[in-house]
């Protein structure tokens, strides 16, 4: 009865994500390395954030203290994960059909952010996709009465832009010390968060 | 939850090769199936459904066919058909989803059943107590016996089939009134909506019935077992033997009832006042001052179980007295340890000691509760007797030994012969058999094997009730030690003795309100924390007896016992073995006792056990060949769902974001190769 809510929450929270793997990251081997090791960095940051949730009992009641720690986490690993590429940057400039293409680290820092976001999007989605395929919904009673699963693909999908957005962003600022750009990245990252935690 | 789907891959991959991506999908996709973490997806899961407890109409099958309810998983919903209006704004309604109607007990007929199948958008029933209950139903048969109608209130909706799945919430605790407040508060919201505005409350049904066909066919695939279960034989007399030439006196009820939902079958008139006043006649016997096994005739109280469906236990009980034989003693096909009989398989053969030319009547307590319902407990009642034979004097007797009483038992006019009895069975042998009921003519039971004999149990009063059975009873327990000591009908009592109306009022609440009373706890390895039990037979087995043939044959024992260690002489953890306790006794009320109560298997007599091909298999289509169906599960669960529309415009979201993706992609490209090849 629901394989139609199914499929459109696959496609809402998951299509742009494929399109952009399977249309971009995938015909270049290097990209994909690079996103799915930023992928891999992404987990880390959810590990560190895990653990830091698991230790720091007052924490576990407090929706927005764990959504400060989330971000301060990811925000950390799009860090290291920019000096790892720093360090790897010039290697990859070898194996690089155009070595001095000045659009080399721009579309590295591209990939590496959908690397993020799609760990992102699978990690926090795919338990309520998988629920979807059932007959029942949470109704998002704020948002016109739609389904809970729906709306949530709706923001996953919103995610992966975004975290593509904010590494470029904040890879330029760190390549480029401008802190502007990379306090630019967390303040916005930490905003829509929060309003999205409003909502669950 | 979406099923594990386990994924192989074919041949290796390089990264460069085409596979490469591919493969990658089937990780995303064995990543997208595969739900994280249990703990997470059960959470998300009782967020969104709400499992409720309520009791099924399952199936039946017999010889010819099936009775009561098929599912194939439906789902739909919720919507309230509470008067004829609301069905008939139902019936014209244009809306084209599946429903699940939500009905009071009084609304669920036939009739009403037909409509709403008639629709075309009705995929379930779901049915409460409702505030108005029916002033009569019973969905039993109407038991016409040449051309006369016992229970002219009978509807036979039990015996039909339905191919929806149909429960019931229904207030058998305190606590699972929870169950129906949500059910009606759902339906309330959906109602409020009109039932048009998505998302609303839906509800979804297992329940998949595995018996096909009929009995024959269900039993040989494993898909059903014999509805039955024991029936209980019991006497004062430690030892029956066919040469004591002593005549024997049976008393008699039955230990099951029926309804539409089994696991609501309550039967306080159609069976419960039958079988305490039998129980409180044995108790009342066993305090005679002249010991009852010096009677001159042996007294066998007899419950006969799996009544109401083709009197299973006593015509089974009554043909084994008459015609058993041992093929084999031991038997490898046999699964009881300690076989009295092998083939047939059998744990006692005691019952064979009961000549069944020595049973000189019969006498059946059946439906002796007087009006339902009362506001004080009633006096001045009339019952009556019916009897096989009119030379009986059973009938007299009780007459005589009642004339005084709270309730008077009467001969019945008329010539409709033995009402629908546990007697019949052995009337029909030559046994002269009277049955005491409250009706003269047809049943003033309206509410027959139905759920509401009985209902509301959380609020039952035993005390209202008391008086009638005790009554009764009193009177059966002086006629019976008269007779039994060829005493004549005026015989003088002994000072003092009678019936102790707190069993009768003990045993009412405990049989119909609360099960975990003292009388049931006391008994080891009985049922724990039940409210209410279900007096329905169940499926017969080797080993496990239903929960009332349980307690009703272990108070038995206490109240019959012929021996007895001292009180308090066991425990749960010092048993009857140890403390130099009389031996082969067993720990009943903390007390070691024995006595001569026998099991009796209690299945269709047309029903038999194949020992060549293993199987129960139908010898007898003519007699009782009753079956229940296998099942897997029959959970019911609540949610909101959204429309179909609105599930369509999901899909095309998805499709539109998707479309747009490789669009913007594909122009994004071409732009930059253009501006690259500028530069």
């Amino acid at each position: 009865m629901t394989a139609l809510s199914f499929f459109g929450c696959l496609l809402t929270a998951y299509g742009p994500a494929l399109v952009i793997f399977f249309g971009y990251v995938a015909r270049d081997p290097t990209l994909t390395i690079l996103s799915i090791s930023s992928a891999f960095f992404w987990l880390l940051s959810l590990l560190l954030s895990a653990l830091i949730w698991r230790i720091v009992a007052p924490l576990q009641s407090s929706l927005p203290f764990s959504v400060v720690v989330g971000v301060i986490s990811q925000e950390l690993f799009r860090w290291l994960y920019y000096m790892l590429l720093s360090r790897a940057n010039s290697l990859f400039d070898l194996v690089s059909k155009h070595p001095t293409s000045p659009l080399n680290f721009p579309t590295r820092s591209l990939v590496a952010g959908f690397g993020f976001g799609a760990a992102n999007s699978l990690v926090t989605y795919v338990s309520s996709l998988a629920q979807s395929a059932g007959p029942g919904v949470v109704v998002a009673r704020a948002c016109g009465g739609i389904s809970m699963f729906f709306l949530s693909a709706i923001l996953t999908s919103l995610f992966t832009l975004l975290n593509i957005a904010w590494n470029v962003v904040a890879f330029e600022g760190y390549r480029t010390r401008s802190w502007w750009r990379v306090a630019f990245v967390a303040v916005t990252h930490l905003g829509a968060s929060m309003a999205v935690s409003l909502i669950a | 939850m979406l099923p594990l789907h386990s994924h192989r891959s074919h041949g290796h991959w390089r990264p460069s090769s085409p596979s490469f991506p591919s493969f990658l999908l089937l990780l995303l996709l064995v990543f997208l199936v595969r739900a994280p973490h249990p703990a997470f997806a059960d959470l998300l899961d009782t967020t969104v459904y709400q499992a409720l407890d309520l009791a099924p109409c399952t199936r039946l099958l017999n010889a010819s066919g099936v009775i009561g309810c098929q599912n194939f998983g439906a789902s739909g919903v919720l919507y309230a058909i509470d008067t004829s209006d609301d069905l008939a704004s139902f019936v014209a309604g244009t809306q084209k989803d599946s429903y699940v109607a939500v009905v009071p007990m009084a609304m669920l007929t036939t009739s009403t059943i037909q409509t709403l199948r008639n629709t075309g958008k009705l995929s379930a029933i779901v049915v409460t107590p409702g505030t108005l209950l029916p002033s009569s139903s019973s969905p039993f048969t109407p038991l016409a016996t040449s051309g006369f109608e016992w229970n002219p209130n009978g509807t036979s909706l039990s015996f039909q089939s339905f191919d929806i799945p149909i429960y019931a919430a229904w207030p058998t605790s305190n606590a699972s009134q929870v169950n129906i407040d949500a059910i009606n508060e759902a339906v309330a919201y959906n109602r409020d909506k009109g039932y048009n505005g998505y998302p609303m409350y839906s509800a979804d049904f297992d329940g998949l019935m595995y018996a096909q066909r009929d009995s024959d066919t269900c039993l040989r695939r494993g898909t059903c077992d014999p509805v039955g279960s024991v029936s209980i034989w019991s006497s004062h007399s430690r030892l029956i033997t066919p040469s004591d030439t002593k005549p024997i006196l049976l008393v008699a009820a039955a230990l099951d009832a029926a309804s539409f939902f089994h696991d609501l079958a309550t039967g306080l008139d159609t069976h419960v006042a039958g079988l305490v006043a039998v129980m409180a006649v044995a108790e009342a016997m066993a305090r005679s001052p002249t010991s009852p096994t010096t009677f001159a005739k042996h007294i066998l109280y007899t419950t006969f179980a799996a009544e109401a469906w083709s009197r299973a236990g006593s015509e089974r009980f009554a043909r084994d007295l008459r015609t058993f034989t041992c093929v084999k003693d031991k038997d490898a096909a046999c699964p009881l340890v300690n076989q009295a009989c092998g083939r047939p398989c059998v744990a006692n053969t005691e019952f064979r000691n009961v000549s069944w030319g020595n049973i000189e009547s019969i006498l059946e307590l059946s439906q002796i509760l007087g009006p339902l319902y009362p506001t004080s407990p009633p006096s001045n009642l009339t019952f009556y007797t019916h009897s096989s034979s009119a030379t009986s004097s059973l009938a007299s007797r009780l007459a005589a030994a009642s004339a005084d009483a709270l309730v008077r038992i009467v001969p019945a006019q008329g010539s409709n012969g033995l009402p629908p009895s546990s007697s019949g069975a052995f009337a029909r042998n030559g046994v002269p058999a009277v049955v005491v009921v409250e009706h003269s003519g047809a049943f003033t039971n309206s509410y027959y094997n139905s759920e509401l004999d009985g209902y509301p149990y959380t609020t039952f009063n035993a005390s209202l009730y008391t008086p009638t059975v005790c009554s009764v009873a009193s009177s059966t327990a002086k006629t019976l030690w008269r007779l039994a000591q060829n005493l004549d009908a005026n015989a003088t009592l002994p000072t003092g003795w009678d019936v102790n109306c707190t069993v009768v009022r003990d045993w009412l609440d405990c049989f119909v309100r609360n099960f975990s009373c003292p009388l049931v706890t006391g008994i080891p390895f009985s049922v724990s924390g039940a409210t209410h039990v279900s007096h329905y037979s169940g499926v017969w087995n080797y080993y496990n007896p239903n929960p009332i043939a349980y307690v009703v044959s272990n108070w038995l024992t206490s109240t019959l016992a012929h021996t007895k260690g001292p009180a308090g002489g066991c425990n749960a953890s010092s048993p009857c073995s140890a403390n130099g306790n009389p031996s082969g006794t067993s720990c009943i009320y903390n007390q070691c006792v024995a006595a001569t109560v026998k099991y009796h298997y209690a299945y269709g007599t047309g029903l038999e056990y194949d020992f060549d091909k293993g199987y129960f298999t139908v010898v007898d289509p003519a007699q009782g060949t009753w079956t229940e169906s296998r099942w897997y599960s029959t959970r019911f669960r609540i949610f909101m769902a959204t429309s179909r529309t609105i599930q369509g415009v999901e899909v095309a979201v998805g499709l539109a974001l998707t479309l747009a993706s490789g669009a913007g992609m594909w122009w994004t490209r071409r732009w930059v190769n253009e501006k690259m090849k500028q530069a």
